[in-house]
């Protein structure tokens, strides 16, 4: 409980307050913008907050991850234009609402549906993240060599009928990853003889690249953008209180958001889809789905903001992150000090304030959601060709402020095209994050392993827990193909009718 | 089929290709994983490159229609991303010669005349303020920017 409160006396110094205010309206208007979510958000800001204290720059990141969540159902409700994956099924009933002349109505239950989503995945995670360490505990290199094995299986088989490509992006993100000094024997590979790539490939240099500067370019090509938003303010407080008489869908679509959320793969945009057709299969009066039925809002709100936060209860438990977006959140952990898994509560109150941080940060957002809902709706507003230049600009700042080298950019900027081209192709580029940031768990624990082992690989067969994980990997793969010849799915189940909205195909850009 | 379907996994492969000869210089442990990867690649990507050439050579009409139909998946090549890939060229280039600031200052307004935006009574307040808020984060984040080339030999 000492812990608890000293977490608490650190997150609500007056300066940490001072950047959870700042990356919330940082992430309310990133959000807010069509097509930018946590994940651009977080890379953008994640080099940034190197100088700044670990508590500081995590309790600014969770803010900023909190509020780009709330901040894309924005555009979804006010312009039919998804703000971000998680937010498609927000424009179902969202925009209906809204052309009823409710926007403020429905921006209402958005922001108090997302924060209580948020309160949710936080009490699991609060709950949980004990219990499952312990766990971790129990657990030596041949396992975890084998959960981040499953963990990139899992990405692979997200990626719907791209499995080829999701397994050649993570492959190729482990691969880049091993620039740099291997961590058995520190012998430089691959670095040319450059100082600069001794450390290996910057991270967030790389991230901003690949999901920051390919996005600009998508922009700048789009073009356009002035979009008329209608009246909002109005309502707002009525939309606030509507929630709070609809616990059902809340609970429901909290459960329904954490539990797809700790599992890998599976992100936000799965999570408010399968809220939304759970709870239209569950109303009375389903015929009103899709014309502005306040609980078709209502429930993926939750889902998608209850989904982000139990996300992290793998990522910072076991190690492992479920997704792209948390994937740079253990990063920024790693980067401050804080090693996510068995040894997370080794760091005295830091953990706890990193707790009370994502809480905080739920409150930030509503209460600044609430209060600036006008103002930062009119973002959308905002002419492409105005919009990406900043991108820019903060992006080449972000890629320069990590290690101060000019050639920073240059690499953010040729990740930035590479990034591009595998987006106008489709490719699912968090695989090659996911890829990226695994690299070191994978090659570390599996020479741990055959150390301890003497050389055996057999030790990867042998232990219970390492040969269940090897048999669901190797599942989780073959699945894609599997799935058809063992079942016939039933119409109008649940599953087929997630499978025919799209979603989990871009979960992984959550 | 497009070039950039092939052009993508090629070039992932020939990086995997460059890197796998290089793993020869690297003691068994250090290339292990670089090694299996790299082949990995490879492999997957020969695969896939033939697998989507067999498919055009099978079916032409039919993947030709498919990207052209409304609402296909795979969005055109605009030729504003050559223009967008340049201007960071020289907005990089910039940067060196005559530090952030300056060169994001140029950066925002010429950008979106670039992209067909010319009310200069809005781009050069707001490329002001761009640059002003570049400066205002150097400050807050302690990140000192650089200065430019120019402007310190001028200084010198």
């Amino acid at each position: 409980m000492d812990m608890w409160w000293e977490g608490l006396q650190t997150a609500v110094q007056g300066i940490n307050l001072l950047y959870l205010l700042g990356g919330t309206v940082f992430g309310l208007i990133i959000g807010a913008l069509p097509g930018l979510g946590p994940m651009f958000a977080v890379t953008l800001a994640l080099p940034l907050t190197f100088g700044l204290p670990a508590a500081t720059a995590i309790i600014m990141l969770s803010a900023i991850h909190a509020a780009t969540a709330y901040g894309d159902s924005l555009a979804s409700i006010l312009i039919n234009t998804p703000g971000g994956v998680g937010s498609v099924a927000s424009c179902w009933d969202g925009f209906p609402l809204s052309q009823q002349g409710k926007s403020g109505y429905a921006l209402g239950i958005s922001a108090s549906g997302s924060f209580l989503g948020g309160i949710i995945g936080w009490i699991f995670l609060v709950a949980t993240a004990p219990l499952l360490i312990s766990f971790a505990l129990m657990m030596g290199p041949a396992e975890y060599f084998m959960i981040a094995i499953l963990a990139l299986s899992l990405l692979s088989m997200a990626s719907q009928g791209q499995t080829i490509k999701g397994v050649i992006l993570g492959a190729f993100g482990l691969l880049l990853s091993y620039i740099g000094r291997d961590p058995m024997w520190g012998v430089p590979r691959f670095t040319f003889g450059s100082m600069f790539l001794e450390d290996g490939l910057p991270l967030a240099v790389v991230f901003i690249g690949f999901f920051a500067l390919s996005q600009a370019v998508v922009l700048f090509e789009k073009g356009g953008s002035v979009m008329e938003v209608r009246q909002m303010k109005k309502g707002v407080m009525s939309g606030v209180i509507d929630v709070f008489r609809r616990p059902i869908t809340v609970i429901r679509g909290g459960i329904i958001g954490v539990f797809l959320g700790i599992m890998p793969a599976l992100g936000i945009s799965t999570a408010s889809i399968i809220a939304y057709l759970v709870e239209k299969r569950s109303s009375r009066h389903p015929e009103t789905f899709g014309k502005g039925a306040p609980a078709g809002l209502l429930a993926p709100e939750v889902a998608k903001n209850s989904c982000l936060v139990g996300d992290l209860i793998p990522t910072l438990t076991l190690g492992i992150p479920g997704s792209g977006v948390t994937a740079i959140f253990m990063a920024a952990l790693i980067m401050h000090g804080i090693q996510p898994g068995p040894d997370y509560f080794s760091k005295g109150s830091l953990p706890y304030a990193v707790f009370v941080g994502i809480l905080l940060a739920q409150f930030a957002f509503f209460i600044l959601g609430l209060l600036f809902v006008g103002q930062i709706a009119k973002v959308v507003m905002v002419p492409m060709p105005i919009l990406v230049p900043v991108i820019v600009a903060l992006s080449f700042l972000g890629a320069f402020a990590m290690r101060g080298f000019m050639i920073d950019i240059l690499i953010a900027g040729l990740f930035g095209l590479l990034g591009y081209i595998l987006m106008k192709c489709k490719w699912p580029l968090p695989c090659f994050v996911l890829g990226f940031v695994l690299g070191d768990i994978v090659e570390s624990n599996f020479h741990r392993a055959l150390l301890i082992s003497k050389g055996s690989y057999l030790t990867f067969l042998t232990r219970p827990g390492s040969l269940i994980l090897l048999i669901c990997a190797i599942l989780s793969l073959t699945w894609p193909y599997l799935k058809p010849l063992l079942f016939k799915p039933r119409q109008g189940s649940i599953l087929v009718e997630v499978d025919n909205l799209g979603a989990g195909r871009d979960d992984m850009d959550d | 089929m497009k070039y950039l379907d092939l052009l993508a996994p090629g070039i992932i492969g020939i990086i995997a290709g460059a890197l796998l000869i290089m793993t020869a210089k690297l003691g068994r442990t250090a290339s292990l994983f670089p090694k299996i990867l790299s082949l990995t690649i490879i492999v997957l990507v020969v695969y896939y490159i033939v697998e989507e050439l067999y498919k055009n050579f099978k079916q032409p009409a039919t993947l030709a229609s498919k990207e052209e139909a409304p609402g296909a998946k795979e969005a055109p090549m605009s030729g504003r991303w050559e223009i967008m890939m340049a201007s960071m060229a020289v907005y990089l280039g910039l940067i060196y010669l005559i530090g952030f600031a300056a060169a994001s200052f140029f950066y925002g307004i010429f950008l979106p005349y670039l992209g067909g935006y010319r009310r200069m009574k809005v781009t050069i307040p707001v490329a002001l303020g761009m640059a002003a808020l570049l400066v205002l984060i150097g400050k807050v984040f302690n990140i000192p920017l650089p200065a430019g080339l120019l402007i310190t030999s001028l200084i010198n």
